[in-house]
């Protein structure tokens, strides 16, 4: 029996340019402390290797310091750690893999193997055999796995294969058209398991052949990350027990709420989230509300700003609708309410082209009014 | 509101005064300057406006001027039907009451009930001013000179506005309006400038100039990114070629074939030396032989050489003696010749003597016969002209000419005329004696009897016998008598002058004369006949011919030829002295021809002397060199050393042409160049691996440097990084773009509705205005309230520069209708005007007086003034102070 734990995706150095430096600066580190998680879970289920299918950097040109970093996380694990070249981290001439062996070899790490010829790897005092399928390009239009099927292995060893790219046929957006291996490959070259990257769910996506996914989330995601697969093959030709583990922190989550005439529904979703503050949500709005729900909202959504890791809004399809308590609380008459209706006749006027800078007028008129009934109050 | 009785007391100038029973429309104060009028005023207004417990310099002033020290002022009033009572002490013993039909109040509660009454508020400012408001009431009360100055609301406008929302409604937002607006200008002040631009810190204009600096950014990340993934594949491509030249073993390939080549140059380059000495060797020969050969060559030359001279030489002697021989033939002809041509012009010139002595013969016998002629023509010339001398003589005798003839004729016919006459005239006596007796002229001569005597002048003629009678003929006989006289006694003149006795006398003489003329001119004619040129050239003429005759004469003689010889024709002598010339050339030009044949042979004897001299001297050094050749190296020696040279060089030349051959076998040239294209390829393909290893150690360097520079990470942030700064931008966009709206149309809604309020204003004016000003409207500010321009057909005059007497008369036009306005909508309202219309004429003021009689319906107008006869006629109630 061996005992293996598929990973892939680890994208090290991905920037988060689209966060806060702040929290970029967070997002970033847990990438690496997920390679430290992950290396105690091998660790502590004893795995005989830890398989990494591609991406293991986001780039062939990080700092230093990410590598670095990455070699460090990496020493919990004692065993040997198979890492292969992905579309991020292609093996060309000069790599991130370059940088990488000389760094490992200035803090003497030696149990990383780097995958980046096609050639057969023997590990396990030969029980196991690697099949791995680098990248030597970010895109390569023939199926690197193609070579497993003649690979001649030691009939005792159990054939690995480990590749990066998309499965053809099987993934729901087949819109990759690079990187594309057969799938039936695991079959074809009578393999015991192909750990697959490149897919950051979680998916066990045709007979013996899995994509791990990457095991900390850096997206809104449709399908299933933040997990790793354990792995256990008893013999040549077994089928192999695979164990999903999840090792993420952050729960990235997309939700859509219909908001009308009320805003109650935000505070029942937000509610019930377990960590708030390792939770990170893009939140779609829609529906209409009148001035005041709309100013309470954008209260409401303020503290939830504060409380969540990070809230993402997106309210393109939320529509100010002020009805004539609105109007009235501006000003019942006068010169105002005659601006105030003005604004409303274009804001509702699908032809006008201030449309949308007359309802955000409105809005505003109503914000600025409360502010000086407030100050009026005091 | 309806003011019905004022009373003052010690208020300032004023010690007491009292107004009452004021109607409620129009009411005239008249005061004179000094009265109190403005006081008047000054104290209404205290009692309404003013605290009456206030202190400092607004009340300081209400001091009365003459004793006492409790200024009072009392007020009667109507106000929505109510009837009020107010009085106010100011100073000392300061007290306020009001009291009404039913209630009454006292101190400071009267100030809050006035306040409300009135619709004011108490200034708080702890100094008062003058202009401070005290509602639109007290607004329409024109202190004494400030109606020119418009309306003159000043501070007073947003609480004059504040007012009048009372009747125009909610319509301006009140405060919250005003704050609305602020705010929405606050708002678009984030984004704008006050004249619309971009404000410099506008947030979206800042996260603009974010994206775009992202944006470059970017692509000078993108494009190292694109260079450093060039570097990697040049890299690539750069090893795999070093890995295919070590594979194909390019370089020793090379390596050896240079070696090889270098081999085969050195063999081909040995043969060639070869071929080199065997051709020098081959050159050696050939120079021996041909030395010798021209050794040979030029000793037989030499030879032949002598042999030519000798027949030359030969030649030369027998032109020579040729030459001798005619020349000398050449001179004895000549000799004959010049014999012959000597004889010949002898007889030329015997010849040409008897030729010449006989042409002179002949010359000298014409020559002595035109003497002859000559002589005797002169001779008879001679004669003619003594003849001639002696009839000019006889000519020159007789001195008469035609015109003396004829002179004497005319005093002939004159003669005869008077004769004739007097004959006529005198009496004709003729006596006839009786017997015998005698009658004697006075002549003497007696007279015949019966001879008729014409008497012509007093005769006496005796009569024998009788005596003597005297006849004198009277009249005109006695003058033609003398007539007749001096024309005889002319006549006689004539005849007398010219030696002729008578007419007939002279012209027998005439006559004679012109038959001597004639002659003479026959003589002349003869003379010129004979001798055409005249006598002394025909003398000279004769003196020539003689000289010449005796110059031939000489000539002949010197011709030794005796005259005597029988002389042949002339003919014969000519055609002789011609066959002697013909002869004499003929000799000449054979002589001649003999001398130029002499010439000719002489030349070429010369020539061919000259020649002969040369070659015996040619000859003579030749024979020599060549026998002292012969004497050194006789022929058959060079000869036979030229033999032997011949078989030298043939032998030496079968080498040079098997060297030749082995090497054109070996190509030296060839193999040289191989050599070269050999050292030049291991030249390029050690530098091509060189420069393949350069680029390769280059290119590892630059991109383990460029390793940990995180560049495909900054572009992915980057790209991150745009995103939600592309959402600000949108959101800022949309921010800015309501706010600028917000304002706008707030700004706009507040313009309407200000415009909305000041449209009755307007229509009240324009009835008032339009009786002062006709075709005229006014043009108020909506944002000052304050008149801006009088607009006159169609013109428009800035309220400040219209005349006085215009300013004061449209604002108190404009306050009347102000009044209306706030009377409309239930304020309190009346008008009064204090020396308002000081400035209008007296037309204007007659129509300002329909004008305030017009609003005095509606409204309680009261004038202050201190000229009563301007209000005189409008019959209103008069107060006089």
């Amino acid at each position: 029996m061996i005992r293996l734990l598929h990973t892939a995706d680890w994208q090290i150095g991905k920037p988060f340019g689209g966060f806060e430096p702040e929290l970029s600066g967070v997002l970033r580190a847990e990438r690496v402390a997920a390679v430290g998680r992950i290396a105690l879970l091998a660790e502590e289920r004893r795995c005989d290797a830890v398989l990494v299918a591609g991406d293991v950097f986001d780039d062939n040109f990080v700092p230093n310091r990410d590598v670095n970093r990455t070699i460090d996380a990496m020493r919990g694990f004692s065993g040997p750690w198979v890492l292969l070249p992905g579309n991020h981290d292609a093996a060309l001439s000069v790599s991130v893999w370059t940088q990488f062996r000389r760094l490992a070899d200035q803090v003497g790490l030696r149990t990383a193997v780097i995958a980046d010829k096609p050639e057969i790897l023997t590990l396990c005092d030969g029980r196991l055999a690697m099949l791995p399928a680098p990248l030597t390009r970010r895109h390569e239009a023939a199926d690197v796995t193609e070579w497993f099927d003649d690979a001649r292995t030691p009939p005792k060893a159990i054939r690995v294969g480990l590749a990066h790219g998309s499965l053809a046929n099987r993934l729901p957006e087949a819109a990759e058209a690079h990187n594309v291996i057969a799938e039936d490959r695991a079959l074809l070259a009578r393999l015991d398991y192909l750990a697959l990257g490149d897919w950051h769910g979680f998916v066990e996506i045709a007979p013996k052949t899995v994509y791990a996914g990457t095991p900390e989330p850096d997206r809104y995601p449709a399908n299933a990350p933040g997990h790793v697969a354990i792995v256990e093959i008893d013999a040549p030709g077994a089928a192999p027990r695979i164990e999903k583990v999840r090792v993420a922190r952050f729960d990235w989550r997309r939700l859509s709420l219909r908001l009308d005439g009320d805003i109650t529904a935000l505070e029942e979703a937000l509610s019930v989230l377990p960590a708030p503050g390792d939770t990170l949500i893009h939140l779609t709005l829609s529906g209409s509300l009148p001035l005041r729900d709309r100013v309470a909202l954008e209260a409401s959504l303020s503290a939830w700003r504060d409380r969540l890791f990070h809230l993402e809004i997106e309210d393109a399809d939320l529509f100010d609708e002020p009805d004539e308590d609105d109007l009235d609380a501006i000003d019942l008459s006068g010169f105002v309410r005659t601006a105030v209706e003005r604004l409303r006749a274009k804001a509702q006027d699908a032809a006008d082209p201030e449309r949308a800078a007359a309802a955000r007028a409105l809005r505003m008129i109503y914000v600025e009014h409360r502010r000086l009934a407030g100050a009026a109050e005091r | 509101m309806y003011l019905k009785s004022l009373k003052v007391e010690d208020f300032a100038s004023i010690a007491h005064a009292e107004l009452s029973q004021f109607s409620a429309g129009l009411n005239i104060v008249v005061g004179d300057n000094e009265a109190g009028k403005s006081t008047l005023l000054k104290a209404l207004r205290a009692a309404f406006f003013q605290k009456h417990r206030a202190g400092g310099e607004a009340v300081k002033e209400f001091q009365p001027y003459q004793g006492g020290n409790r200024p009072l002022v009392a007020v009667e009033f109507t106000l929505d039907g109510v009837d009020y009572h107010l009085e106010k002490a100011f100073l000392q013993r300061q007290s306020a009451a009001l009291s009404w039909p039913g209630g009454a109040l006292s101190g400071d509660a009267v100030e809050d009930r006035l306040a409300e009454l009135l619709r004011f508020q108490h200034t708080t400012a702890r100094k008062q001013r003058e202009d401070d408001f005290r509602g639109a009431f007290g607004l329409l009360w024109v202190d004494q000179g400030r109606s020119v100055r418009g309306l003159d609301i000043g501070a007073g406008r947003d609480a004059l506005t504040a007012s009048l929302e009372g009747e125009v409604g909610q319509m301006l937002g009140g405060e919250r309006g005003r704050g609305l607006i602020a705010a929405a200008k606050e708002l678009e002040g984030r984004f704008f400038t006050a004249t619309g631009k971009d404000k410099i810190d506008s947030p979206l204009k800042v996260a603009r100039e974010e994206y775009r600096r992202i944006e470059e950014s970017l692509t000078l990340k993108r494009e190292a990114y694109r260079e450093l993934a060039q570097k990697i594949d040049r890299l690539a491509d750069r090893r795999k070629r070093l890995k295919d030249y070590e594979d194909a073993g390019t370089l020793s390939k090379a390596e050896s074939a240079l070696a090889e080549a270098e081999a085969a140059a050195h063999k081909a380059g040995e043969r060639d030396r070869e071929w080199q000495t065997a051709a020098s060797a081959l050159k050696h020969a050939e120079a021996i032989r041909q030395a010798a050969e021209a050794r040979l060559r030029q000793r037989d030359a030499l030879a032949r050489n002598v042999d030519t001279t000798q027949h030359s030489l030969d030649d030369a002697l027998r032109l020579f003696a040729e030459a001798d021989g005619q020349l000398r033939e050449a001179n004895a002809e000549l000799t004959e010749r010049t014999k012959e041509r000597q004889a010949l012009t002898e007889a030329e010139r015997q010849a040409a003597q008897r030729h010449e002595a006989f042409r002179l013969a002949g010359e000298i016998e014409r020559e002595t016969d035109r003497l002859a002629e000559l002589t005797r023509a002169i001779a008879v010339a001679e004669a003619l002209g003594q003849e001639m001398v002696e009839k000019r003589r006889a000519v020159s005798a007789i001195g008469l000419d035609e015109a003396a003839v004829a002179a004497i004729d005319k005093a002939e016919q004159r003669r005869r005329d008077c004769e004739v006459k007097l004959t006529v005239a005198a009496p004709t006596i003729s006596f006839a004696p009786s017997g015998d007796g005698k009658v004697v002229a006075p002549s003497g001569e007696r007279l015949a009897a019966e001879t008729a005597i014409a008497v012509t002048e007093p005769t006496s003629f005796k009569l024998e016998g009788f005596g003597c009678v005297t006849v004198a003929p009277g009249g005109n006989a006695a003058s033609l008598a003398e007539e007749e006289r001096a024309a005889k006694d002319a006549l006689t003149r004539l005849l007398a002058r010219h030696g002729a006795a008578s007419p007939e006398e002279a012209r027998a003489k005439l006559a004679e004369a012109k038959t001597l003329n004639g002659e003479l001119a026959a003589a002349k004619a003869q003379i010129r006949a004979l001798l055409p040129d005249g006598l002394d050239e025909a003398r000279a003429r004769r003196e020539a011919v003689e000289a010449g005759l005796t110059r031939l004469k000489a000539q002949k003689a010197e011709l030794a030829i005796s005259s005597d010889q029988s002389m042949p024709g002339e003919a014969e002598l000519r055609a002789t002295l011609e066959t002697a010339r013909r002869n004499r050339v003929e000799a000449e030009s054979r002589e001649h021809a003999a001398r130029r044949l002499i010439e000719g042979l002489a030349i070429r004897r010369g020539t061919a002397e000259s020649e002969v001299a040369r070659l015996t001297a040619e000859r003579d050094r030749l024979g020599a060199e060549l026998s002292a050749a012969e004497a050194e190296t006789p022929r058959a020696g060079l000869s036979a050393a030229l033999g032997r040279a011949e078989a030298d060089r043939e032998a030496k030349q079968a080498q040079v042409d098997l060297r030749d051959r082995e090497r054109a076998e070996s190509n030296v040239e060839a193999a040289r160049r191989e050599v070269e294209d050999r050292r030049e390829a291991l030249r390029r393909i050690t530098q091509n691996l060189q420069a393949l290893r350069d680029e390769t150690l280059s290119l590892e360097g630059e991109l383990r440097a460029e390793g940990g520079n995180a560049i495909g990470e900054d572009i992915a942030r980057m790209e991150e990084e745009l995103v939600p700064l592309s959402k600000k931008i949108e959101r800022l966009t949309l921010e800015a773009e309501a706010s600028k709206l917000l304002s706008a149309t707030l700004a706009t809604a507040q313009r309407e509705a200000r415009e909305l309020w000041l449209g009755p204003i307007k229509a009240r004016v324009a009835p008032y205005l339009r009786l002062l000003h006709p075709e005229s409207e006014i043009d108020l500010d909506e944002e000052t309230l304050e008149i801006r321009a009088l607009r006159r057909r169609g013109v428009e005059e800035r309220f400040e520069r219209l005349s006085a007497g215009a300013r004061e008369q449209v604002a108190v036009v404009a306050r009347l209708s102000l009044a209306h306005v706030l009377k409309e909508g239930g304020h309190p309202a009346a008008v009064i005007l204090d020396d308002a219309l000081v400035n209008t004429d007296e037309m204007r003021l007659e129509r300002m007086h329909r004008v305030l009689r017009e609003a005095a319906r509606e409204l309680q107008v009261i004038v202050l003034t201190c000229r009563e006869r301007d209000f005189r006629d409008l019959g209103a109630p008069m107060f006089r102070l």
